[in-house]
Formats: C-alpha cells, structure tokens, sequence
C-alpha cells in the first residue's frame, strides 16, 4: 500500500494537471470562437466570387482559362493541413491516415503524387514515410492571415500554369460543430464553377448581357486566383476552427478523467489516513495494556 | 444607387445612397451614374468617390471588380478603407519603405518588382484618400 506522502503527492500532480487541462479548454474555445468568427467575416467575400465565376463561365465556357481546364491528372499536388500542436484528440491521425490512403491506393489515378504540408504534425508524420514531399508551410497555423496563405496560394498557380502540376488535391478537417469534425479530400485545381446553392435567383439576370470591362478573361485571370487563395484561406480556417473543437473535446475528457483519479486518490488517501490511525491506536493500547 | 462593398474582413459599405460613384477601373478611372448600363470590371489600385448630393466620401480601394445591375453597385475588394480610417503617417512610412526597396530588387525577379510597385501604389492612394478627411 502506498504511503501517504506518496498519494499526498500524487493528488498535488493530478490536481496541477487538471488545472492545466482545464486553462487548455478556455484557451481552444476562445480560438474557435476566433477562427469562426474570421470565416464569418469572409464568407460573403468567397460567395461573390463564386458567384462571378459562375456567371462569366457559364458565359465562355470552360475552355476559357487554364484555371478551368480539366487536363489529364498525371502530375497531382496534395496539400495536407494538420495542425501544429497535439493534445487534440484523433484530429491528426485522422487527416494523415486519409491521406496516405489516398497516396497509396491511387484514388486519383495520378502519375506522380506529391505532398505540400501545412502543420508540424503532418510534416512529422510524412517526413518518416516514403513519400515525395514538395513544400513544407509551417508558421503558417500561429497566425493566418489571407497574405500569408495567398502566398501560398500564388505559388502553386504558378506551377500549375506553368505545366508542373495538373492537378491540386487538399485534405483538411472540416469543421462540423465544436465536437465533430469531417476529413475531406477536395480538388482545388482545376476550378470547377459552382453556383451558389442558397443565392436567391436574381430574376433581373435573366436575358441581361453583361459588359465586361476589359474582357471575360481579364474578369477570370483576376478572379479565379483569388478565388484559389479564397478557397485555401476557408480550408485553413476549418481545419484551425476544427482542431481547436477537437482539442476543447480533448481537454473536456481529460479535466473529467482527472477528477474522477482525484476523487479516487482523496478515498484512497483518507482510507490510508483512517488505517494509521487505528493502527497508532493499537499499538498505545496494547502498550498501555502490557504495563498493568 | 445603393453601393455595397465587401471585402474578406466583411462587408465594409452596406447599402450607401449615392448619386454617382467613381471607381479606380483597371483601365483608368470610371464614374457610374444611374441608369447605367449592366457591367462587371476589374478594378485597380485607387481612390472610389462617392457623391450623393453634395456629400462626398472618399476610399482606398485595392484590386477586386465592380458589378453594376440595375440600381445596385456592387464592389468585391481586397482592401477598403475610408478616408477617416486611415493612418497617413503609417501610409507615408509604407511609402519610404516601398520605394527604397524597390531599388534592391535584382531584375531576375519582375514578380517581386510587381508587388513592390503594387505596395507603393497602395501606400500613394492611401495618403491621397487620407488627406481629404474634411473634403
């Protein structure tokens, strides 16, 4: 049985974690209320620019900029985003299993795959493996901001203009709630328009020819690298909204365990306690006893 | 005319009554006034005015398109500040800056170059824009 200055101890330890675990939790809500609070902000931002890319496509076809081409998909970047820290649950090993599934089975029937790494964790995970990594992002996730990913962002349009890549895969955690997150694996290049699911239909559109000033693929050689950088700035922030709920979840469950070991180690510490006692009782008894 | 601007912090104008807007259009400066025609354009680096009556706002404005549809202007921007929201100052150190770097960058990157000119430019409009807070 352990001595009482070793639980006595123990519940100091326990007790100094729980109060860590718990600091942990506010610190991940706070963020996350941050990280939605950006993607808020931005929203009606990428939903213009969908919109415009739906209207000026649909207008030139789709052979109109290279961005929207579908070519064959021999060359494929996969850009993986994980986070930088742990303490988050399955939030990494979700991501970086999906991918290396994908990397292995040849989902994409690509001739060369190659990864671009956002977070340490992913970087950790893939650097131990035989895969081809191209970039490495980090100082990325401390602080995103849309210059700092569109950077990024500029970098890989480069190279698919240019003929090195045909394609540009990313898997990232979408964020479902603050206690369920979604691994998706989605193409970023080529774009395929869409058209926005909730925009209420301007009837006014009907029949008008729009003016383009200069000319439609001025509009699209302006938009959709935005548009790119658009689309890598929201993954980014759910995958940052989503670790942030998965590290909340976490440190919830770890703060309860952490209680429910103190209030075993209090029982088994005050059992302790109770044993000495009697014990010391005994022994002054039978002392006293032994001298009549 | 109502004037909507919506740049990736959120929208920045939301319906603003105006009589005629002028716009840095990336061939050169544009004004709209009502009853113009149905229109998309790209947009450069540059001060929008805004004139309602004989009220006049003025912003920075960085990049983006405008889109015209009946009564309704709409601008998708990087940056918009107004003119009372921004600080000459920092602009005019921004502006020192820029310039001098743009001398040390070597002729082998024309990109960098671009976006060096491009920050300068930013920096020009901002201290224009900010200059006119009582205008």
């Amino acid at each position: 049985m352990a001595t009482l200055k070793q639980i006595r101890r123990r519940l100091t330890s326990v007790r100094n974690t729980q109060k860590i675990t718990r600091a942990m939790k506010l610190v991940a809500a706070a963020k996350l209320r941050r990280a939605q609070d950006n993607m808020t902000r931005a929203r009606p931002y990428a939903r213009r620019i969908r919109q415009v890319i739906w209207d000026v496509s649909e207008r030139t076809g789709r052979e109109s900029h290279q961005l929207l081409e579908v070519r064959e998909e021999k060359k494929a970047l996969m850009i993986v985003i994980t986070s930088d820290r742990g303490m988050c649950g399955a939030f990494n090993s979700n991501i970086n299993r999906r991918a290396e599934r994908y990397l292995r089975g040849g989902e994409g029937d690509h001739e060369e795959i190659s990864l671009a790494l956002i977070g340490r964790k992913g970087r950790d995970y893939f650097r131990r493996r035989p895969y081809a990594i191209d970039k490495e992002y980090m100082e990325v996730l401390s602080d995103p901001s849309f210059g700092i990913v569109s950077q990024i962002g500029r970098e890989i349009i480069a190279r698919y203009i240019d003929g090195g890549l045909d394609a540009v895969y990313i898997v990232y955690n979408e964020f479902k709630s603050a206690i369920s997150q979604k691994v998706v694996v989605e193409r970023l290049l080529p774009i395929v328009p869409e058209r926005e699911p909730d925009a209420e239909i301007d009837t006014r559109l009907e029949g008008i020819e729009f003016a383009y000033e200069p000319s439609r693929t001025a509009i699209l050689d302006s938009v959709l690298p935005l548009y790119v950088n658009v689309r890598l700035y929201f993954a980014v922030l759910e995958s940052l909204a989503a670790e942030m709920g998965a590290r909340m979840t976490a440190m919830e469950s770890a703060t309860k365990n952490a209680g429910e070991l103190l209030s075993r180690l209090t029982l088994q510490y005050n059992k302790a306690r109770q044993a000495m006692i009697t014990t010391e009782m005994l022994e002054i008894v039978s002392g006293a006893e032994a001298l009549k | 005319m109502k004037l909507d601007v919506v740049t990736k912090i959120g929208a920045v104008v939301r319906s603003m009554d105006a009589t005629e807007v002028v716009l840095p259009g990336s061939l050169g400066e544009m004004g709209i006034l009502p009853g113009h025609k149905a229109l998309i354009a790209g947009l450069g680096v540059g001060p929008m005015i805004v004139r309602s009556g004989t009220d006049e706002a003025w912003f920075a404005l960085a990049g983006g398109f405008v889109e015209v549809l009946g009564e309704d202007i709409r601008v998708l921007t990087e940056t918009c500040e107004r003119a009372d929201q921004i600080d000459v100052e920092r602009a005019q150190a921004k502006l020192q800056e820029s310039t001098a770097r743009l001398d040390t960058v070597p002729p082998t990157e024309p990109e960098l170059y671009n976006l060096v000119r491009e920050s300068i430019r930013k920096a020009q409009t901002r201290i224009a824009v900010g200059g006119r807070k009582h205008g």
